[in-house]
């Protein structure tokens, strides 16, 4: 049967309708040559996403074009559009591209002049990016038009998936710009209503954020054995992971047990050894008593791993070994804010890394803080975020959800 | 539950399903060498499941997290499918397929352990941790038994002896596989959403992960419109495997990946 069809593509002539597999290779191959010569000769200046209203016009014309020439024309080009072989070579070139950008690394300038000429180090911003996404779009909207018109229940896991994925790829990019995407860095006790974006450009937002503290929770820190020559952590094989400090525990590791004798989650420095604080710069620190009974050696003292304000402490086990303290893991950092409007009410919010909040179609995202302050930071970075098209990809999200578990639940279509 | 204790683990399922399967072919049908197989076959599946809830337990966390984590799932899910798969429609062979997948991952666990980390860094604490990994490593598990029946029937392909039911079991589990594998990918969209304000961007990950899916939409529509093609079809879905590994572990030495956020720190 297989043998049989491919026995009539090799006699079909090229352009004679239906076209199959040859045919739509040829279009597919041809417009990614396209993409890549619009790129070559517009010097890899990037594409820029069409923004409100252009990007809904696009949009509506787009899907009331390949309903109606799918309805009322029934020309064999329309039937093609939404034909499986238009379906596969469209996925597979496109796939192609994808696949060029998993293997040469995007956003930096490569050794290669092709390969710069070509925007394949920026392929989400060429042309050939652009052409390509259109064109799957284009015969994904046939496929699925095919289906919906005229209407049948049968249809429904098929339309789920298909329009779905149309809604989900066509909002996602034409609604691209008009995301709004900026910074903004607070200090405690200070009121903003700028925020910055990527060109540093200051944008004026309808509130304004003052920021009453910020604050970071931190894991308990691990101990660990260094290597004096090259300052390399050393891992103990038989055991996965690293010890927790702990007042009162011992830690077995290599010849060595180790007796913590008192641990600090915060402290401060006084001589040589380590008194609680509540200070800023505070550091956790611990006192431990370590025990070679092969070598009968016995150290003890202070380790700490400092902070801004106070040194790391180590301790010298022998001529090859260290042991420290490292910086605890951070668990969680946020923010409790307020924002101020004109004409409403003061709101008392906090935010946090997963936990944006939604002000006025803003959303805020705790982003980042002073690193080098670390868990005494006073300055919050914020990520406003304003994404007027969410909704629809959203829309077509919980399509594609649904649609999965259709597929799920009845295996393959009838 | 250091290395010590899932030395026990390995050592255990090993010897259980060794021992099961050796019954299970020298059983002549024996109705009471059949259960007692099938009975120490599915204690060495749930040692594994047992081992993934106490350390789940013992770090306070899902233990999704590091690499050797998620092959410790990967080795729950895919002997238990090759079980459930066995009970269900009768097909001996894949278990030795399953199994030894299985031990595979456990073995590779065993000889490169992982730094069981306790912590969990602020943008992994999101409600969509759990199912966006659940998911993938369940369809990776499907996807995995797709591979192995698709090798096993180009064999049989080249010999002649090519049965059509193959590639209606893959069927089967490759729609199911291509559900989980989507909601996967939809699950981190949202997730992504939600930390850092944008569904995808196309990092060296996402890519990776949006190339294999690719890779069994292809299979889905191929087999679709070309009912009675054989060979094209199975080699998508060996292929497509090989893209899926690539995903998984190959990122982490591709010179494109260097600084995706979702290369696992070891
Ligand atoms: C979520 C992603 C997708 C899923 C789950 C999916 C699933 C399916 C399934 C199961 C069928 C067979 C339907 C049947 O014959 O009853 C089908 C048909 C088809 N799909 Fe998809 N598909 C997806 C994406 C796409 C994409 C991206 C394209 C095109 C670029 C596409 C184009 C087609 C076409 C042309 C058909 C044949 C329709 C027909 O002949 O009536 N699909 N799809």
């Amino acid at each position: 049967m297989e043998v049989q069809t491919k026995n009539q593509l090799s006699k079909r002539k090229l352009w004679v309708f239906p076209w199959k597999y040859n045919e739509s290779f040829i279009i597919s191959i041809g417009l990614l040559i396209i993409g890549f010569l619009l790129e070559l000769f517009s010097n890899g200046k990037g594409f820029n996403s069409p923004i409100w209203p252009a990007n809904i016009i696009i949009l509506l014309s787009l899907i009331i074009y390949i309903v109606f020439t799918n309805i009322f024309i029934k020309h064999p080009l329309i039937k093609w559009m939404g034909s499986v072989p238009a379906a596969i070579s469209a996925i597979v070139i496109f796939t192609l591209l994808i696949l060029l950008m998993g293997f040469i690394p995007q956003n930096k300038a490569s050794s290669s002049m092709l390969i710069n000429k070509l925007g394949l180090n920026h392929i989400v911003q060429s042309y050939t990016y652009v052409l390509m996404s259109l064109y799957l779009l284009i015969i994904l909207g046939y496929a699925t038009s095919k289906r919906l018109y005229p209407f049948n229940f049968k249809n429904f896991a098929f339309l789920l998936n298909h329009a779905g994925l149309w809604i989900v790829l066509a909002a996602g990019s034409l609604g691209s710009g008009d995301i709004i995407r900026l910074k903004m860095a607070v200090n405690e006790k200070q009121t903003v209503w700028y925020a910055y974006d990527e060109t540093n450009h200051p944008y004026e937002l309808p509130f304004a954020i003052e920021l009453i503290d910020f604050s970071i929770d931190e894991y308990i820190p691990n101990i660990a054995f260094a290597n004096i020559s090259d300052g390399k952590i050393i891992t103990n094989k038989s055991k996965q992971k690293l010890p927790e400090i702990i007042q009162g525990k011992t830690i077995i590791m290599k010849d060595w047990s180790i007796f913590i004798d008192e641990y600090y989650s915060k402290s401060k420095m006084v001589d040589s050894s380590y008194v609680l604080t509540t200070d800023t710069g505070a550091t956790p620190s611990a006192y431990i008593i370590a025990t070679n009974k092969k070598l009968n050696i016995k150290k003890e003292g202070w380790i700490s791993c400092g902070s801004f304000k106070y040194p790391q402490k180590l301790i010298k086990l022998d001529d090859q070994i260290l042991i420290g303290m490292l910086e605890p893991d951070i668990k969680r950092f946020s923010s409790k804010i307020k924002i101020y409007s004109p004409n409403q009410k003061v709101e008392m919010i906090t935010v946090e890394v997963n936990k944006p909040m939604n002000i006025k179609g803003w959303e805020i995202y705790q982003s980042g803080y002073d690193k080098s302050m670390g868990r005494w930071s006073t300055l919050s970075i914020f990520e406003i975020i304003k994404d007027p098209w969410y909704i629809v990809v959203y829309i077509g999200i919980i399509m594609l959800i649904v649609g999965s578990v259709f597929l799920f639940w009845h295996g393959k279509y009838k | 539950m250091d290395i010590f204790s899932f030395s026990i683990l390995v050592y255990g399922t090993i010897s259980l399903w060794l021992t099961g399967l050796l019954i299970l072919f020298f059983s002549k049908k024996n109705i009471f060498f059949t259960k007692t197989s099938s009975i120490l076959l599915v204690i060495g599946a749930a040692l594994i499941g047992f081992y993934i809830i106490s350390l789940w337990f013992y770090l306070k966390r899902p233990p999704i997290r590091t690499l050797g984590e998620t092959r410790l799932w990967y080795s729950f899910f895919i002997s238990t499918i090759g079980l459930i798969i066995y009970f269900r429609w009768k097909y001996i062979w894949i278990l030795p397929l399953t199994l030894a997948f299985s031990i595979l991952f456990l073995l590779l666990d065993f000889l490169k352990p992982e730094i069981f980390d306790q912590t969990l860094m602020p943008a992994l604490q999101s409600p969509w941790f759990i199912p966006h990994v659940i998911a993938y490593i369940l369809a990776y598990a499907l996807l995995g038994i797709a591979m192995l029946i698709s090798v096993w029937a180009l064999i049989m392909f080249n010999k002649n002896k090519f049965d059509n039911n193959y590639l209606k079991i893959c069927d089967n589990i490759v729609y199911f596989a291509f559900s989980f594998l989507t909601l996967g990918l939809l699950f981190g969209a949202l997730w992504a959403k939600n930390a850092w304000g944008s569904y995808w961007t196309w990092d060296p990950k996402e890519t990776w992960a949006f190339i294999t899916w690719m890779g069994y939409l292809l299979y889905i529509h191929y087999r679709n419109y070309h009912k009675n093609a054989i060979k094209i079809p199975l080699l998508i879905l060996s292929t497509s495997f090989i893209i899926l590994l690539l995903c998984w572990f190959g990122i982490n030495y591709l010179a494109s990946a260097q600084n995706s956020v979702h290369v696992y720190s070891n």
